[in-house]
C-alpha cells in the first residue's frame, strides 16, 4: 500500500518512505511467521481430533505418532454408539440449546428494543440489574439455582435446564441487541409505522422484528453456542442416564477412563459433539452478511 | 409519556426482568445468605441451617488449600487474559488486512470457537498425555528435550507457576481466542480507513500505525473486553475441572472448582457459598467499572 | 378538512423548554414551510404534530380535531422522513400499501390505490423491487407514494430532500410543488434550506430558538423582514448589514462601527438621531456608482466571484463587509477603490438593540 508511488518522491521524504517500507517488510515477515505459528496452535488439535476419529485405537496410540491415517476407517463412528449413546445425548443437547436460544432471543429482543428506544421510569434500574446479572460468575449461582430448579421439581428435565439457560443467556443477549437497535435499526422505521397506523406493538412485530433478523440471528447463535458448550449447569441439572447432554456424556466418559482405552470412539464422539455448532454457524452466516437494513435509510 | 407507551415498555421488559431476577439476582442473594449459615447437606435435617456469621469465611481463609486456589486463580486469570489479548490483537490485525484467502483464514481462526470446552479439554488431554503426547515426541525428535514433559502431572512448582498450570492456561487461551479475535475485529472495522491513509501520508510504519492509530481508538473496546475476560477468568471452571480436576497437588485448582467440590462432593453448601462469595467480591470490583462504562455510554 | 392549528404549544425536556409557545394556523390545502437554523425546534414541532413527540402544553388540532393525546395512527396524517424510512423487508408496493393493509382494506382496493399513486409518481415499473434496489431519488418518491396512497388530512415532510444531491433536489422540489397543486392537500414541510422554503411555500414560518420569528408569504418575508434574524436568514447571498449610530450632527447619515459613514437616504425616517441602528440592504440593491456623492460611498474591493449570471463583488466600507450583486461582468484588482451606491427605496432599518424593524 505505502510502497506505491515511492519513485515519484524525491529527496528526504522519499528516503524516509523507503526506509519505512523496508521496516514494514520486516514487520510483515515477522507477523506472517507468528501468524503461521498461531494457526498451527489453533488447528493442530482440531486436526488431531478429526484424523484420530478415522483411525484405530492402536494407530492413535502409536509411537512415533501417525499424523495421517494409513487406512481411514469409519469404524469408530459405527461403534461409538455401543459405548456412548451419542445420538441420544446429541438430541438432548439440540433440544435444550435450540429451545433455550430461540426463547432467550425473543425475550431479549423485546426487552432490548424498549431499553434502547424509550426512556421510561426505572429503565436505567432495569438495565443495571441485567448488567449486574451478566457479571455474576456462574459458580456463585449454582447452588441456589440448583435448589430452585429442584424445588420446582424440574431436576433432570429438559424444562429445568432450558429455563436455566434462558436465564443465563438473557443478559448478554439483551446487551448485544440493545447495541444493535441503537446503531443498526433507525428509529424512523417504527415512527413511519406508527404514522402508517401501527400501535407500538404492531410496529415492533411487523417492522422491527423482521428488520432485525440479522441481529437476532447473531445473538441466537451466540446463545445457542453458550448452551451447547455448557458443562457446569448440565452436569448438575440434567445428568441422569440417557438425559445427559452430549458435553456431560463426553465428560463423564472421559473421567471414567474411556477416553484412553477407546480413544478412537471417543474422538468420533468429540467430532459429533462439535459438528452441530459448525453447521449452525455456516447456516446463519448468510443472514449475518446479508445486511437487511441496507437501503431503508439514506 | 403516553400511558399506552408505558404499558408497552413494561410488557416488553417484563419477561426478561422476571428471568433475570429469578435466575440471576435471587440466586446471587440466596448464595450470599447461605454463606452466613451453617448448611451441611448431610446434617441439614437434624441441625437445620442456623446463622453462624462469618464462620464460613473464617474457615475458608484458614484452609491453606483455599488460599492456594486464590493465588492460582489470580495467576491463571492474568496469564490467560494477557495471552489471549496479545494473540487476539495480532490475529485481528491480520484478519483485518486485505489479501487473497482472508475469508478462509477467518474461518480457520474461528474453528476452536465451535469446539466445546469439554471436547477441547479431551483433545488436549490426549495431546498433552505424558507418554503418548505427539508434542513430546516432536520435541524429543528435534532434540529439544531429553525426557518427556509431564504437561498435566508434573508436581514441581516454582511459586504459583507449574507446568500443569501453564498447560491448562494454554488450552483456555486456545478455546477463548476466536471470541476475542472477532470482538476485536468488530472494533477494528469501526476505525475509519481514512485515518490509516492519513497516517501513511505522514510516513507512519505498520508498527507506528498500530501504536498511534489502532491502539488508542481500540481503547474502549479493549477495556470492555478486558473486564469481560477478567470476570470470566476469576470464575473459570470447566477446562481445569475436566483436564486436571484441580490437581496435581492442587496446582491448577481454581476458586470455582474449590467451591464446586465443596458443594457437590463434600455437600458443604455453606463453605461453597463462602468461597463463591469471595469470587463475587472480586468480580464485583471489576464489575463496578464495567457498569459505569456501559451506563456512561447510555447517556450519549 | 385539513386545517392544522397550534395554540400556545410548548415542549419541555425536563427543565429545559425548547418551544416557547407556538401559535400557528394553517388552512386547508395550504403549503406551509417551517424554516430555521438547526436546533430551532422546527423538527420537534413537526414531530409533535405527527404525535411522535408528546406535547407539554398547548393544543394541536388536525382537521378540527384536538389530537394532543392521540397516538400518531389516529391523527390522519402522513409523514415523509428525511431518511425515507422505507421498510427494507417489503417491496415498494407493500411499502405503499402497508397503511391500508393495517386499516383492513380489501386487497383489490389496496392494489388499485397503490397503482394510482405509483402512476402519479412514475413508480409503476418499480413496484416489485425492494428499497435497497432503488436510487436515492426513487426511494424519495416511494416515501411520498406511501404518504399519498392514504389520502390523509395533511402531509408532514421532515427535510425530505437533504439526502439528495443538488441536481435531484431542484428536480424533486418542483415535483413536490406540482404534486401539491394536483392533490390540494395541506402540507407542513420542514427544512433548513431557505431556498426550498422560498420556492415551494404558500407561507413560510421562520423559527429561531424555539420561537416563531415571522410568518408570511415568501415575497412578503423577502421584502419586509420583521427583524434582523429573518432579514439575514432569507435570501442568498445574505443581506448586507451595517451596524452604527444615526449621526447627531448631520442629517440622514449613519456613523459605522469601526469607522466610515453611510448615507441613509430618505429612509432615515423613524430613526432618532443618536439611535443605534442596523441598516440592511440586499446585494442586488447595491450598485456601482459613477463617483462618490451624497448617495454613494467609497469601498475597497477584496474578492470578486463571477457566477456566470451575475458577479458578486465582495468589498469593505470602512471595516464593514459588503457584497454587491451586479449583472455586468466586471474585473477589479483586489484593493481597488470603487464607489458603491444603494437603492435607498429597498433599504431596511432595524433597531440596534432589539433587532426589530423600524418603519
Amino acid at each position: 500500500m505505502s510502497v506505491s508511488g515511492v519513485e515519484h518522491v524525491n529527496g528526504k521524504a522519499g528516503r524516509r518512505l523507503l526506509s519505512s517500507s523496508r521496516r514494514d517488510a520486516l514487520t510483515r515477515i515477522a507477523v506472517g511467521v507468528i501468524t503461521a505459528l498461531i494457526l498451527i496452535y489453533i488447528l493442530v488439535p482440531v486436526f488431531w481430533m478429526l484424523k484420530s476419529s478415522f483411525q484405530s485405537a492402536l494407530e492413535i496410540r502409536a509411537n512415533p505418532p501417525i499424523w495421517f491415517p494409513g487406512e481411514p476407517t469409519l469404524k469408530a463412528y459405527e461403534d461409538m454408539d455401543r459405548l456412548i449413546p451419542v445420538w441420544r445425548y446429541l438430541w438432548n443437547s439440540v433440544v435444550v440449546s435450540l429451545i433455550a436460544s430461540v426463547i432467550a432471543t425473543l425475550i431479549a429482543t423485546a426487552a432490548a428494543y424498549v431499553l434502547a428506544r424509550f426512556r421510561f421510569p426505572f429503565a436505567t434500574l432495569i438495565l443495571t440489574l441485567i448488567l449486574v446479572t451478566q457479571l455474576i460468575p456462574p459458580i456463585t449461582r449454582v447452588f441456589p439455582v440448583y435448589t430452585f430448579i429442584q424445588s420446582l421439581g424440574l431436576l433432570n428435565t429438559y424444562t429445568g435446564l432450558t429455563l436455566a439457560y434462558i436465564g443465563f443467556s438473557l443478559p448478554f443477549a439483551v446487551l448485544l441487541l440493545r447495541g444493535y437497535f441503537e446503531t443498526s435499526c433507525p428509529p424512523e422505521l417504527e415512527e413511519a409505522a406508527m404514522v402508517d397506523g401501527c400501535s407500538h406493538f404492531s410496529a415492533f412485530w411487523r417492522i422491527i422484528l423482521p428488520v432485525s433478523l440479522p441481529g437476532m440471528a447473531a445473538v441466537g447463535i451466540f446463545t445457542f453456542l453458550n448452551a451447547w458448550n455448557d458443562f457446569l449447569w448440565a452436569s448438575l441439572l440434567l445428568n441422569q442416564g440417557s438425559m445427559k447432554t452430549i458435553q456431560v456424556g463426553i465428560g463423564d466418559f472421559a473421567s471414567e477412563g474411556g477416553g484412553v482405552q477407546y480413544v478412537n470412539l471417543f474422538m468420533a464422539a468429540c467430532v459429533v459433539a462439535t459438528v452441530p455448532a459448525v453447521i449452525m454457524f455456516l447456516f446463519v452466516q448468510r443472514w449475518l452478511v446479508g445486511g437487511l437494513t441496507a437501503g431503508s435509510v439514506k | 409519556m403516553r400511558r399506552e407507551t408505558l404499558i408497552f415498555c413494561y410488557a416488553m421488559v417484563a419477561p426478561a426482568l422476571i428471568f433475570t431476577i429469578l435466575l440471576g439476582i435471587y440466586p446471587m442473594l440466596a448464595s450470599i445468605r447461605i454463606s452466613f449459615l451453617e448448611y451441611d447437606l448431610l446434617r441439614v435435617h437434624t441441625t437445620g441451617t442456623p446463622w453462624v456469621g462469618f464462620e464460613n469465611y473464617l474457615r475458608v481463609f484458614n484452609d491453606p488449600k483455599f488460599l492456594q486456589t486464590v493465588v492460582n486463580t489470580g495467576i491463571f486469570t492474568v496469564l490467560a487474559v494477557s495471552g489471549v489479548i496479545s494473540l487476539g490483537l495480532l490475529l485481528s490485525q491480520v484478519l483485518n488486512e486485505d489479501y487473497r484467502g482472508r475469508s478462509v483464514v477467518r474461518l480457520l481462526v474461528c474453528v476452536p470457537w465451535f469446539v466445546p470446552p469439554v471436547v477441547a479439554s479431551a483433545i488436549w488431554m490426549w495431546l498433552l498425555n505424558t507418554d503418548r503426547s505427539p508434542i513430546n515426541y516432536l520435541l524429543m525428535h528435534w532434540g529439544l528435550i531429553d525426557s518427556n514433559i509431564r504437561f498435566l502431572t508434573d508436581r514441581e512448582a516454582w511459586g504459583p507457576f507449574s507446568v500443569p498450570m501453564l498447560s491448562v492456561t494454554a488450552v483456555r487461551i486456545w478455546n477463548g481466542l476466536p471470541f476475542v479475535v472477532i470482538f476485536l475485529l468488530a472494533g477494528l472495522q469501526s476505525i475509519p480507513r481514512s485515518l490509516y491513509e492519513a497516517a501513511e501520508m505522514d510516513g507512519a510504519s505498520i508498527l507506528q500505525k498500530f501504536r498511534y492509530v489502532t491502539l488508542p481508538l481500540l481503547g474502549p473496546v479493549l477495556g470492555v473486553l478486558l473486564m469481560l475476560l477478567v470476570m470470566t477468568g476469576l470464575g473459570h471452571f470447566e477446562i481445569n475441572y475436566i483436564m486436571t480436576g484441580g490437581g496435581p497437588q492442587n496446582l491448577t485448582n481454581t476458586m470455582a472448582i474449590y467451591s464446586y467440590q465443596q458443594a457437590f462432593q463434600n455437600w458443604r453448601f455453606d463453605t461453597a457459598a463462602a468461597a463463591s462469595g469471595l469470587i463475587l467480591i472480586l468480580t464485583g470490583i471489576v464489575c463496578i467499572y464495567y457498569i459505569r462504562g456501559q451506563l456512561k455510554k447510555d447517556v450519549r | 378538512m385539513g386545517e392544522v392549528t397550534l395554540t400556545d404549544v410548548r415542549k419541555n425536556y425536563g427543565a429545559l423548554e425548547v418551544l416557547h409557545g407556538i401559535d400557528l394556523s394553517i388552512s386547508d390545502g395550504e403549503f406551509v414551510v417551517l424554516v430555521g437554523p438547526s436546533g430551532c425546534g422546527k423538527s420537534t414541532l413537526l414531530r409533535m404534530i405527527a404525535g411522535l413527540e408528546t406535547t407539554t402544553s398547548g393544543e394541536i388540532t388536525v382537521g378540527g380535531r384536538l389530537v394532543n393525546k392521540l397516538p400518531p395512527k389516529d391523527r390522519d396524517i402522513a409523514m415523509v422522513f428525511q431518511t425515507y424510512a422505507l421498510y427494507p423487508h417489503m417491496t415498494v408496493a407493500d411499502n405503499m400499501g402497508f397503511s391500508l393493509r393495517l386499516r383492513s382494506i380489501s386487497k383489490a382496493e389496496i392494489a388499485e390505490k397503490v397503482a394510482r399513486a405509483a402512476d402519479i409518481l412514475d413508480l409503476t415499473p418499480l413496484l416489485q423491487r425492494k428499497p435497497r434496489q432503488l436510487s436515492g431519488g426513487q426511494r424519495q418518491r416511494v416515501a411520498m407514494g406511501r404518504a399519498i396512497v392514504r389520502n390523509p388530512s395533511a402531509f408532514l415532510f421532515d427535510e425530505p430532500l437533504s439526502n439528495l444531491d443538488a441536481k435531484l433536489r431542484v428536480q424533486m422540489r418542483a415535483e413536490i410543488k406540482s404534486l401539491h397543486q394536483r392533490l390540494g392537500t395541506t402540507i407542513v414541510y420542514v427544512t433548513h434550506d431557505q431556498v426550498e422554503a422560498m420556492t415551494m411555500a404558500d407561507r413560510i414560518v421562520v423559527m429561531n430558538g424555539g420561537r416563531v420569528e415571522q410568518v408570511g408569504s415568501p415575497l412578503d418575508l423577502y421584502d419586509h423582514p420583521a427583524n434582523m434574524f429573518v432579514a439575514q436568514f432569507i435570501g442568498s447571498p445574505a443581506m448586507n448589514v451595517f451596524h452604527g449610530r444615526v449621526s447627531e450632527d448631520q442629517d440622514a447619515v449613519l456613523e459605522l462601527e469601526g469607522g466610515g459613514i453611510l448615507p441613509l437616504g430618505k429612509r432615515a425616517t423613524g430613526a432618532e438621531p443618536g439611535q443605534r441602528i442596523s441598516l440592511g440592504v440586499r446585494p442586488e440593491n447595491v450598485r456601482l456608482a459613477e463617483e462618490v456623492g451624497t448617495t454613494s460611498v467609497q469601498a475597497k474591493v477584496m474578492v470578486v466571484e463571477p457566477t456566470g449570471a451575475e458577479t458578486l463583488v465582495n468589498a469593505v466600507i470602512g471595516q464593514s463587509p459588503v457584497v454587491a450583486s451586479v449583472k455586468e461582468r466586471l474585473r477589479f484588482n483586489p484593493g481597488e477603490e470603487v464607489p458603491l451606491g444603494f437603492d435607498f427605496g429597498e433599504v431596511h432599518l432595524f433597531d440596534g438593540e432589539s433587532g426589530d424593524r423600524i418603519d
